[in-house]
């Protein structure tokens, strides 16, 4: 683990964490979602976790943003908070 | 400053944890509801994964040499991440993941049933 | 053959739910007959099972054959083998009842219905034998999945009373998580026992109170005890009839059963009732849920709606007794495991049965009922009668023993909470039997020379046989109820209690 990167990468999962709370259209913060889900699989490789990276990879930013998204396809898009 | 050092991830999964209850309790738009609760499960995920793993591990993989052309098979247990925890969480993942299709699927069918998906309106419209 | 009931118990239901996925794809009429065949099954296993316990004591099953601190152990004393036969015995008899109902309301789901039906089964079941603590989180989560899909099977508010309760049982099944993960930093185990070993060694450690925390914490709001309860009534009323009658008494006995296999298994008596000092809290807890349980109850014109807020007052019962740290109390809510698994299931057919016949269950719709579906009332009077607490029915012997326990470690509000309760169910089933028995008000009297007959149409067959077998068996459980408690409460109460 090197200190600097492993830092920015905390970060940035909080930002986006946040960000995809807060964004009131929810195509995309299902988009930040993913981004979110990605960042947390890069933080676990930094942590020799490997499996559960690329498992997250598929499952947590691959399936469940393609649920969002579909979600969101389907209902108004705009969120009033 | 020490601890921080050593802890700053189990810091990332309080902060992380509180953000995902607020949302599912705080927010009003169900998919930010569902947003919150994948936040939350990732948290947990998080927190397993930092306990098993130590400054400068790599992956528990058997590990060889290679000496003119004769492979030589190696472990070092002390090397390696807790390869435990991360099998667990692989089950939790995909929990997490079943949960968030049946949520998403229950705000569609709500969205169909009320023609919104914001909790307040949704109760107004049930009186 | 003999070694392998225990596993059994969980791997039939497992492969029926597959080959119902299949089978439902050809012919969806079978399905039901191979639901109940599987759960009979498992049923006869968890018999097997219960009488192997009895006669030499703790069962130790590894699965895969590895062993038990690395690999998964299931662990079978006496409150798992009971628990286990009350839950598949529950499960069967809801899959008998169920043909009827399912047809009239969920005529194009018939498959799905009976596959998510018995995977359920197979979740609770597995909760109940496993004794891995991160095998049961895994088994939790199988058992809340599948009953979110069953409870949103109700349509219209359903999806978002299920909703709710998507939300709360995550949050549940991840404090749960939580609180394991935590023991496994202190003690690097997942085996209950073997953290059992290790843990008091660390006995004022500030982890493993934090853990507890959030142990209690998750099975807190999977069981809907007070604070927590918001997502039950609205849940359960609007679930489909069939889905009720499992997930309503099923669920929330499982989570109890949780709790007592953490507070004594896991951390022990003796840590719980003098190291941390959470008594008076939780008591407090029981005896508000009790109360508010009842009271709101009292409040509900559908019949079904008071039902699901007078298990929120038995889970009080429960919770109260296990915390007051006696052996009665202990005795008592291990036996009201079974008695109200047993009752809740018996009285929640017979509201069924009237859904069925009536199309709704309020006090209009038990008017005359007594004429029109005797043997249904008269299983309805036997439930209430044990819900009240008359002897011999059930009832009667689990508050008994609360109440002595309560006494005992001189909890007088838990006492008082109890004796309102059985008060204010009396007069609910007093209201109902009246409606049922006397309800022709003075102006609509018959006159006995006009031919006002009511047209008798009792429930089917199909539903009066597991109704009435649930309601004899609350009274045969009262009638041995020494029996069941010398014979395998006795010999599982742990040390430490007063």
């Amino acid at each position: 683990m090197i200190w600097p990167y492993d830092f920015g990468l905390l970060l940035l999962v909080v930002i986006t964490a946040i960000l995809a709370l807060n964004l009131r259209d929810l195509m995309g913060a299902s988009i930040v979602f993913g981004t979110y889900s990605f960042l947390m699989c890069l933080l676990w490789t930094a942590m020799a976790a490997v499996d559960v990276a690329f498992t997250e990879a598929a499952v947590g930013a691959g399936v469940s943003t393609v649920f969002f998204i579909a979600t969101a396809y389907n209902i108004k898009k705009e969120a009033k908070d | 400053m020490e601890w921080l050092q050593i802890n700053y991830n189990y810091l990332l999964v309080i902060v992380l944890l509180m953000i995902g209850l607020w949302a599912m309790i705080g927010k009003n738009n169900l998919v930010k509801k569902c947003i919150g609760m994948c936040i939350f499960q990732n948290a947990i995920i998080m927190f397993f994964i930092s306990m098993g793993a130590k400054a400068g591990s790599t992956i528990p993989i058997l590990n060889y040499t290679k000496v003119n052309g004769v492979k030589t098979y190696f472990t070092e247990a002390s090397m390696y991440a807790n390869p435990l925890t991360q099998i667990l969480m692989l089950t939790a993942i995909v929990v997490g993941v079943a949960t968030l299709g049946m949520a998403l699927t229950l705000v569609q069918k709500i969205y169909s049933e009320y023609g919104t998906c914001e909790e307040d309106e949704i109760l107004k419209k049930i009186g | 053959m003999e070694q392998q009931y225990p596993v059994l118990i969980v791997i039939i239901p497992m492969f029926t739910a597959m080959v119902l996925t299949l089978a439902g794809w050809f012919k969806p009429a079978v399905c039901q007959p191979l639901a109940v065949v599987g759960l009979l099954g498992s049923f006869l296993s968890a018999v097997a099972t219960l009488t192997k316990v009895s006669a030499g004591g703790v069962i130790s099953y590894r699965l895969g054959g590895w062993e038990p601190p690395f690999g998964i152990e299931y662990r079978v004393d006496g409150l798992n083998a009971l628990v286990l036969v009350m839950v598949s015995l529950v499960a069967l008899l809801v899959a008998i009842f169920a043909r009827k109902p399912v047809e009239k309301e969920l005529g194009n789901k018939i498959s799905n219905f009976y596959t998510l039906f018995v995977l359920l089964v197979t979740g609770l079941l597995g909760m109940t034998i496993t004794g891995d603590a991160f095998n049961l989180y895994v088994l939790l989560e199988i058992a809340a999945l599948t009953s979110y899909a069953l409870l949103a099977m109700g349509r219209g508010r359903a999806y978002m009373a299920t909703f709710n309760y998507v939300i709360l049982g995550t949050i549940g099944a991840c404090f749960y998580l939580f609180g394991v993960g935590l023991l496994l930093i202190k003690t690097g185990s997942l085996n209950m026992v073997d953290i059992g070993s290790i843990l008091p060694q660390l006995a004022g450690s500030q982890t493993v109170l934090i853990a507890f925390g959030f142990l209690m914490a998750g099975v807190w709001i999977k069981m809907a005890l007070f604070p927590f309860h918001g997502w039950l009534p609205n849940a359960y009323t609007y679930a489909p009839t069939a889905t009720s009658c499992l997930v309503a008494p099923l669920m929330t006995k499982v989570s109890v059963y949780i709790m007592l296999r953490i507070m004594f298994t896991v951390y022990s008596a003796d840590w719980i009732f003098n190291v941390i000092q959470w008594k008076p809290v939780v008591m407090i807890l029981a005896v508000v849920a009790i109360l508010m349980g009842s009271f709101f109850a009292l409040a509900q014109r559908d019949i079904k709606r008071m039902l699901t807020y007078l298990i929120v007052a038995e889970i009080g019962y429960m919770v109260g007794g296990a915390w007051t740290g006696t052996t009665a109390g202990l005795t008592g809510t291990i036996y009201h495991i079974m008695a109200d698994g047993l009752m809740t299931v018996c009285l929640f057919m017979v509201i069924g049965s009237v859904v069925y016949r009536k199309g709704k269950a309020n006090f209009e719709s038990f008017k005359d009922a007594f004429q029109s579906m005797p043997w249904t009332m008269s299983a309805l009077i036997i439930g209430g009668l044990s819900m009240i607490g008359v002897p011999p029915t059930c009832g009667f012997f689990s508050k008994w023993y609360l109440i002595s326990g309560a006494y005992q470690s001189s909890d007088y509000a838990f006492i008082v909470a109890l004796l309102i309760s059985s008060l204010v169910n009396a007069i609910l089933f007093i209201r109902i039997v009246e409606t049922a028995f006397f309800s022709a008000t003075p102006s609509e009297i018959p006159d006995p020379h006009s031919h006002h007959e009511v047209d008798y149409a009792d429930s089917p067959v199909s539903m009066l046989i597991p109704m009435w077998v649930s309601a004899l068996a609350l009274i045969a459980m009262g009638l041995y109820t020494g029996e069941i408690v010398t014979r395998w409460i006795q010999p599982i109460l742990p040390g430490g209690l007063i």
